[in-house]
Formats: C-alpha cells, structure tokens, sequence
C-alpha cells in the first residue's frame, strides 16, 4: 500500500510544473463545455471537448496554470472534492476518475458506461453521482463511496435505468431525495426516486431545447430555460422580429407539482420570454441561482449572460462574455465563471462591481478547418433577425426537436412541418419535405434567409456549414442501444420490410429515395408529393409524417397503414418494428 | 364622323411612333392607352371572380360601376344600361363596351378611378384598391415596421400650421423631444406656413438611419426649438390601456378598480402578442384580478388575429375559416398568456369581422363574458391580391368564418354561400354575437369639455367581473379540474 502511495506521489511529482507560459501551450482546439471549481475556490477547471484536456486556471492570476491530457472527447467535468475530480468521456463512453489536487492531476481508474455519456450530477454528501447517457436513453447511478483520499479507489455501477426520451440536463431536487432529467430534444421531464433510481413520471411540457435547470432559491420552483416553437407562426420578418415564432424561455414550475406523478404540471407554470424585438436572447442556457433570488442565464446563441432576479424575471442585464458560453458557475463570493465554447476561453464576471467580463484564453487556437468554422456558424443565433435563433433552435445539435415549423421550404405558408434531423443529412438527399432542393448549399441559404430571417450568408459560411452537416453521422439506432438483440427476428423483419416493398421509397442503407411520392398524403395547401425521410434512427422519433400527426410507429403501420395493401398480424408488426428499431 | 377622323389620327401617330401592337387580337382596338384601360377594369373584374369567397358576376361589377360615372357626372342613368349591360357576353363585347362608356366619359375628372371604385361597391365585403407605394407603407405601418419619427399630426387652421397632435412613446420625435401640441415651424430649413397636411408628411418622410431637423413651437409660446429627430423604426402600439401617462407609457389599470386591467385593442397585428405578453409580465407584479378587452374597434388579418386568440385561450378550437379551396380548422395550443385571469371584452356594432371571430372564440370557450351590443360587422376573411398588369392591388373577401362548432359567422351580404355543410347542432343563431350582457351605448350628445364621457359597456363589465360570473367560473372550474 504504502508503495503504491509513493509511485503516486512519486508521478505526481513528475508532472510537477510551473504555470504555462502561453507561448509554451499548445497550439490545438479545446472548445471547453463544462467548468468546475476546486473546493477551496481557487483552482477553475474545464473540460475541453476537442482536445481531451483539463485546463487548470488560477482564479486569484487569472490564467491558465496547467493543462492535463487524458484524451478521448470531454462532455463534462465535475469536482467531488479537493483531491477527486470527475470527468465524462463521450468518445470511450466512459467516466474518468482523476486523483491528486490543485493543479497535479492523473487519471486513476475508468468506468465504462451506457454509450454516449453527456452530463454528470455528482450528490457530495451521499458520496454518489448521476450520469444522463444520450443516445443509449439511460440515467446511470454511479456508486462513489469508495472514492476518497487514498490512491485506490473503485467506481461502481449501482444501477442504470432506460428512459423513453434522449437525456441531457439533470438537477437534483428535495434534499437530493429527486432527480430531474430532462430531454435533450423535445421536452419530456422525468422525475426518479435517487434511492434505488426509481422511474416515478415521465411527463411532457410545451417547447423543446432544455438547456438549463435550477430550483429558485426560495425552493418552491424549477426553472427551466428552453425555447419554443409556434407552428400558428410563420416564417415571416414580422412574426420573426416580434418572437411570435421562435421564443426563448425561461420557464417557473412548481416544484411540489413536479415532483408529485398525480399534479397537473401545467397549472401554475409561468413563462418569462427572455429577449425582446430588436435585441433576442437565441438559445438560452444554464442558470445559476443565487441565494437571494438572483438569476444568471446564460444565452449562448448571442454570446451573452443576462443578470437578473426572481422577482421581476422581465429585465435582464445582458452581458458579453466569449462564443457560444454554455458552462456557468458562481464562486461563493458571487463571481461567476463562464465557459465559452467557440472562443476557446472562460469569462469571469465579478458580480460587485461594473459586472464587465474579464476573459480568461485556454490557449492559442489552431487554424479551424472548414467543418470547425460550420460548427460555430450552426451555434450561432446572430446568423438570424435581431438574434433569435440559431440552426441549432430547430435542428437541436443537429438533429430535430420534433416541432413543426411554418416555412417556406415546402413552398408555402399555413403548412406547418416537423422539422427534420440534419444527422447524416449530406447522405440523404435531395432535400426539404417536397425534395426539390437539389443541393445542401441552397437549402443552408435558404434556411438562412427566409426562415431565420437573417442577412444572405457568404460563399464561405454556406461552404463551412456544408462541411459541418456533412460531419454529422447518422443516428445510432434504438436498439443498438438496448440490450438483447436476437440475430434470427432481426433477419425476419428485414424480409417482412423487403417482402411488403418498403424498400421500394425507402431503400438501404439510408432507407430514402430521390423522388417525391404521393402516399395519400395532403398538406392544407394540397401539396401531396413528399419525398421519404431516411428512416435511420426512426425508432427513436416521437412523431411521424409531414405533420407530426402520428405519434408512434405502431400507429403508422396500423392506424396509417402506411402503404400496406394488407393487415398485418400482432407478430409481423413486432417483427418489422424490431427490425425499423434497429437502423 | 369625327369621331373616325380622331380614331385615324391616333392610330397614324401610335403606329408612327411605334406603340401600337399590330399583334394582338382579343381586344380590337386601336388606341394603346383605351385598350389598356379596358384591360385594366377586366383584370379586376378577373380577380374579384377567381379569388372572392362570393363574387358577384362580372355584369353587376360592371353596372354598379358604369352607374357610378353617371351619377358623378350628374347625369341620367339611361333606362336601357341594365339590359345592355346583362346582355354582355364575349371578352371583346365587354372591353368594346367598356371603351364606348369611356369614351362617353371622357371630360369626367378620375373616370376610371370612379368606374373601379363604383364596381367594388358591389362585390360582397370590403373591396378596397391600394396603390402600390401607399402598399408598402401600409404594410409596414400595418406591421409596426414604419420607419419615420413617430408622430401623429393634423391641421391647426387659426395658426395656419400642421400641428402635432401626438407623440408616439420611445419614437424617434420622442426622443428628440418633441411634445404632443408642438406646431412645425420649418422642415430641413423648409416653412412649413400654409403648407397642406400632406406636403409636411412627405417632407418628414425618409429613409431609416437618415436625420430631419425641425423647427417647432407650442402654441401659446414665441419660443422656436430646433430638434433633429433620425428616422427610425416606429413602434405604435396596437394595445392601449386606459390612460396615457405625462411619460408616454399606457396605465391599463383602471383609476376607480385598480385590480382590473383594461386592454383597448386599437387594431391587432403581429406587435400585438408580444404587447399582451408584457402586459400580462405587469399584471403579475400589479396583482390585477380582472381584465377587460375592449374588441369594439379595429380589427386584424387572420393570421395574427388566430395568434392572438391563441395565446388567450388554453386549448380547443378557435374556430374555422373557408375559403374556394379548402377549410381550415384553427386549434389553440394549450397556455394562455394570463393565466386564467377573470376576463369580459366589449363588443358593439361596429365589431369588424376579425374581432368578431375573436369574441366568438372567447366566448364559445367560456374563456370572456361578452358585454355590449350585438354585432353586424362584416364577418369575412380579407386578403391582399395582386392584379396581373398592375402594380396596385385589391383587398377582398376570400373566405368566411365559423365558429367552433360550424355556427357560420356570415352577414346578410353573402347571399351565394350555403351553410356550412356539416355544422353541428348549433344553439348560436348565424351572423353575429349575442353578448352575455346587453348595453347599449349612451345617445350621442354634444361631447362635454370633459373628455370623460361615462361607458356603460365597461362600467357593466366591470360590475360582471367584480361579482365572478357564472361563465367565468366554468372556465376556472375547467382549469382547476385539469379538463
């Protein structure tokens, strides 16, 4: 024992160094995500989730002290304590234990989780930590009792539960007793017992995009910052500017009624629309609460963090801090750091004073390729009308948050559409409900102008927003998710979709065709040709069809008898949506 | 004879100068400018026929219109029109006909703007001709996007001056520092003495971001400020409260119930929900209990006017409108912007259509009681449709409303239309709103030097408001139940 404590001490030495001197530090893209603050207040730490590093910034120099490496793609960091620091790795699906302290830091063990790991809620003095895995639909409870000063320590798997949404944000309510997930797309909240991980509601509220949830300070509401979309608007300059179309939220539940599977949700939720006409506030973020009601927000479409307090939730003070900040936390004595994605810094507001942001730069950034650039244009609510929104409004991180949308891309107003996934899009055109756009390029433009209302794009932001799209890979399937496939039923779905000529418009391996078909279909303008959606990751989709009418795929071969000549029986529907679950 | 002398002469110099189009035979004609007018009255006749909800034929267009020139120009209407004009078959007996009237015409001032003003009188509803600048700026202005400097004038005829008469709130005037009764002095170095109301308009008028400086006085003072205002977006409210304040800013509180909010909805456009969006923000902090929405003036295209009454009711169907091609059945999204807050509206009978479809909604989800007269506003869609060959375009009925549960909302000008085809049982007679409460509006009298005259419509709705109607409570109970 006592050696081993040595070879640590003796590692931990060996990566002793001095602060980083900036023309020492690497030339890279870190784009950090998530930050963190030692205990004792004076170590910030982020995760970088391009350069698989943890950068150390001393809070009283303000500057980068270190940078440790431990690879793989970061999605989120917290402290457990001064000597044990957490992080999630979403590229190894794994949760990365650090040991050491201040600035020294060195991986000690790794635990491997439900795949795609995004977000950590770590319960200190229950010595336990929840993981929301994304595309696996899973809440992962991670035993940490056996985490402490000493160099071994075991992270445990206490159980995993399956959601029936694609979790993202998550708080921890009443004492820790509850837990709320949220989804990462449309906007389901599950509340779970944290004691044995129990599964109590699953319940939807209005809008998309949750971002942010924190209990008021009072203890007696959720707030929750998320966006919304009313498909009664139109893509119009006029129902963009004045936030008829997309709005920006900050929304107050009562917690009891949360918490309660029995209470109506709804009944005395009320809605702050943040931003105003002339200057919006594009995709709101996480918030912080401060003991005496003060709120923090920020809004990481416009590069802004907007003060506030609870009692009058109308006016915000808006701040600018760096690009895209999507991590916030308050020091006790009321500083708040922000963590900006794109500009590859932290911001630190001093809340006593001017609250001017002093920025903190991780590093000097490598040139960004074309597809890097799309990634910070695709974020970025300024390419719209006045700020209020982003492409990532609608096509949530690049897939779809299942909303309808009243556009111009079907070639007419007052036929609202769900608006389609962009996962694996440069794969599956041609592009748009009616499939008459024949090139990405233009559809991006359009996009650009006519529904986010914003100034024509260049020839270089189309180009890197191209590129972008075309990085972003199909949809795990649902089942490759879930445990316990079987082979043999898999095979027998697969020859029940050729056998019954789906394959006909939607053919492998995209599942989509070129042409538009009519399938006795018709939108209100009487548009009935459509071009088929690729059905890759169809089995995670909560509506289907041009007007998101239909609300499962069970109701699409039965109900909609969607272009099946015959009914099937209970057994060849289990079939063939085991096998449609699994592309 | 003449007449042929006149015809070859113009043909001889249109020819000569090349305007005449040899080429075209559905008109026969020979005069560009006749053969255009001709076109130009029949494409608007076309477009009445395509796109009316219940067009008239194209004969009583016509008649209506060609009936009008008569009586501007003061002469008899001959007995024979009607029959010549209903014996009118062909395209080119029509445009010949057209031609010949004219002719007939040709010393009338404005013929043709009389002629196409007499035929819209006859078509069902509303049919108005918008010119093609007054287009865009009613446009904008309708959508809250004018860019000028915010100020409402008229005329001061004992100082031989235009004076304003209001200063929008937060517009660009007002933030000069214009007042509200200033007279204007000079324009950009400009006297503006003796000048009409619509020369001083043009004169303020300019691009966004572009400064104009005036020169402005109160009357009663010798005292000349020189202001320069920049042109900017204008924002005119289409909610107004119940009584401006010195800074400009509405109070919808009301002086003797300061628990209850009064909304006048001067027009609905798409500023409006983000109007009732923070008025409601207000009503949370001012703990009001009862609102009052004032629906017996304005109006609002459909599109905004469902918004709208999206946003106040929790849920269900608003109501549907029809048109030539399709029916639409508008549903509201659950959530309403003030939170099941007691509300009654006040209607009368100049309630236009939009804010009768609004009203009916209210009422018909238990959501208002409504106060005041029954209404008999037109209760048709209207919508803005070019004309092929023109640059002006007409305003026109294309579709009629239905309540929620298939009641048609038609006044008695649409004789054409049947009744909806599969309408409910419905309790509700068709036409117009019966309101819960009936008042009627006080007899005109000579308005007093106190401007403020007594309103029996909101003094009954905030008696109904204050004692918790029946109706009111359904709406609760249905909240409180969870339906």
């Amino acid at each position: 024992m006592n050696r081993f404590r040595l070879v640590i001490a003796l590692l931990l030495l060996a990566n002793a160094s001095s602060p980083v001197e900036a023309e020492h530090q690497e030339q890279r893209l870190r784009r950090p995500v998530a930050l963190s603050l030692s205990e004792n207040g004076r170590w910030l730490y982020t995760a970088n989730r391009d350069s698989g590093s943890i950068s150390v910034i001393d809070t009283s120099t303000r500057s980068v002290f270190e940078e440790v490496n431990i690879g793989g793609r970061l999605s989120d960091l917290a402290v457990l304590d001064d000597t044990n620091l957490l992080a999630l790795d979403e590229q190894n699906h794994q949760l990365v234990l650090l040991k050491g302290g201040g600035v020294r830091w060195i991986v000690a063990a790794r635990l491997n989780l439900a795949f795609s790991p995004v977000r950590i809620c770590v319960d200190k003095e229950s010595r336990r930590c929840f993981v929301s895995s994304l595309w696996s639909r899973a809440v992962t409870l991670v035993d940490l009792s056996e985490v402490n000063h000493e160099p071994d320590s075991r992270l445990r798997v206490a159980k995993s539960v399956q959601l029936s949404f694609e979790p993202r944000e998550m708080c921890l309510v009443m004492d820790a007793t509850s837990l709320i997930v949220a989804s990462s797309f449309s906007s389901s909240i599950a509340v779970l017992k944290t004691d044995g991980l129990e599964l109590v509601s699953t319940r939807e509220i209005p809008g998309h995009n949750i971002r942010g949830l924190a209990v008021s300070s009072d203890g007696k509401r959720l707030f929750v910052t998320q966006q919304e979309l009313n498909s009664l608007a139109r893509s119009t300059r006029d129902d963009v500017h004045w936030g008829n179309m997309v709005a920006n939220l900050l929304v107050a539940l009562w917690l009891d009624d949360v918490c309660d599977p029995h209470a109506d949700i709804h009944k005395k939720r009320i809605v702050h629309y943040l931003g105003e006409p002339g200057h919006a506030a594009g995709d709101p973020g996480p918030i912080e609460v401060g003991v005496n009601g003060e709120l923090a927000i920020l809004l990481a479409g416009v590069n802004e963090l907007a003060l506030g307090s609870d009692e009058n939730a109308e006016r915000f003070q808006r701040v600018p801090v760096g690009r895209r900040p999507i991590a916030i936390e308050s020091a006790p004595q009321g500083t708040l750091y922000v963590a900006n994605m794109f500009s590859d810094s932290v911001s630190i507001v001093d809340m006593t004073n001017s609250r001017q942001a002093f920025h903190v730069s991780l590093g000097p950034v490598s040139e960004l390729s074309p597809a890097e650039l799309g990634e910070t244009l695709f974020f970025d609510s300024r390419l719209s009308h006045d700020g209020w929104m982003s492409c990532h409004s609608c096509h949530s991180d690049g897939h779809s948050s299942e909303q309808l949308n009243d556009n111009l891309s079907d070639g007419s107003f007052e036929t609202p559409k769900r608006v389609l996934s962009l996962l694996g899009v440069a794969q599956t055109g041609p592009w748009a409900w009616n499939g008459e756009i024949k090139s990405l390029e233009q559809q991006v433009s359009r996009s650009i102008e006519d529904t986010m209302q914003g100034t024509k794009p260049t020839g270089e932001q189309i180009a890197s927003l191209v590129a972008y799209l075309k990085t972003l890979p199909v949809p795990p399937p649902l089942s490759e998710a879930a445990e316990g496939r079987n082979a043999g039923e898999l095979i027998r779905g697969r020859e029940l979709f050729q056998s019954l000529e789906c394959q006909h418009c939607h053919v492998p391996p995209h599942y989509t065709s070129a042409l538009a078909y009519n399938v006795g279909l018709t939108d209100v303008a009487g548009n009935s040709h459509f071009n088929p959606p690729s059905l890759c990751g169809v089995g995670r989709r909560k509506s289907f069809f041009h007007d998101a009418s239909t609300r499962s795929l069970m109701d699409v071969l039965t109900d909609r008898k969607h272009q099946l000549n015959r009914e099937l029986s209970n057994a060849e529907l289990e079939l063939l949506l085991l096998f449609l679950q699994s592309i | 004879m003449h007449r042929v002398y006149f015809w070859i002469a113009i043909l001889a110099m249109l020819t000569w100068s090349g305007v005449v189009d040899a080429g075209r035979d559905s008109v026969s004609t020979l005069d560009e400018t006749t053969a255009s007018f001709a076109t130009r009255i029949l494409a608007v006749t076309d477009v009445v026929l395509q796109r009316h909800i219940d067009p008239p034929t194209r004969q009583q267009m016509i008649l209506t219109g060609v009936k009008a020139l008569y009586v501007a120009d003061n002469r008899q209407i001959p007995g024979d029109l009607s029959s010549r004009v209903s014996d009118l078959a062909t395209q080119v007996e029509l445009a010949d006909f057209l031609i010949g009237i004219r002719d007939q015409f040709l010393d009338l001032k404005d013929a043709e703007a009389i002629l196409t003003q007499g035929m819209l009188r006859a078509v069902p509803g509303d049919a108005t001709l918008i010119e093609a600048k007054e287009n865009s700026i009613n446009e904008q202005v309708i959508n809250n996007r004018y860019v000028g400097t915010g100020i409402e004038l008229k005329t001061n005829r004992e100082e031989d001056l235009t004076q304003i008469k209001r200063v929008f709130y937060n517009g660009p005037a007002w933030k000069a520092g214009v007042s509200s009764l200033d007279l204007i002095i000079e324009v950009d170095g400009e006297p503006m003495i003796s000048r009409d109301l619509a020369e001083v308009v043009e004169a303020l008028r300019g691009e966004s971001g572009s400064d104009v400086e005036v020169v402005v006085r109160q009357p009663n003072s010798k005292e000349l400020r020189r202001l320069k205002m920049t042109r900017g977006r204008v924002f005119i409210p289409t909610v107004e409260g119940f009584r401006e304040g010195s800074d400009g800013q509405w109070q919808y509180t009301l002086d003797s119930a300061r628990d209850i909010a009064l909304l006048r909805f001067k027009r609905i456009g798409p500023s409006t929900m983000h109007e009732l969006r923070q008025a409601a923000a207000k009503f949370r902090r001012q703990d009001v209990h009862g609102i009052v929405i004032d629906l017996r003036e304005g109006g609002g295209i459909l599109h905004d006017i469902v918004m709208v009454a999206d946003s106040l009711i929790d849920g269900g169907t608003i109501g549907h409108t029809r048109s030539l091609d399709n029916s639409i059945k508008h549903e509201a999204h659950s959530g309403d912007v003030f939170d099941g807050l007691p509300m009654a509206i006040l209607v009368g009978n100049r309630t236009s259509a939009g804010n009768v479809f609004l009203a009916a909604a209210l009422q018909d989800s238990h959501r208002a009681i409504v106060v005041g007269e029954p209404t008999v506003g037109e209760s048709y869609v209207s919508s803005f449709v070019s004309i092929p060959g023109r640059d002006d375009q007409l305003s026109l009925a294309t579709s009629v409303m239905l309540r929620a549960d298939g009641t048609p909302l038609l006044s008695s000008r649409f004789p054409m239309l049947p009744l909806v085809e599969d309408a409910e049982t419905s309790r509700k007679l068709p036409g117009f709103i019966m309101p819960d409460h009936i008042v009627h509006h006080l007899p005109k009298r000579e308005s007093s030097h106190n401007d403020q005259r007594v309103d029996p419509m909101l003094v009954k709705a905030i008696e109904v408001l204050k004692t918790g109607e029946s109706q009111t409570s359904i709406y609760r109970q249905q909240i409180e139940s969870g339906d």
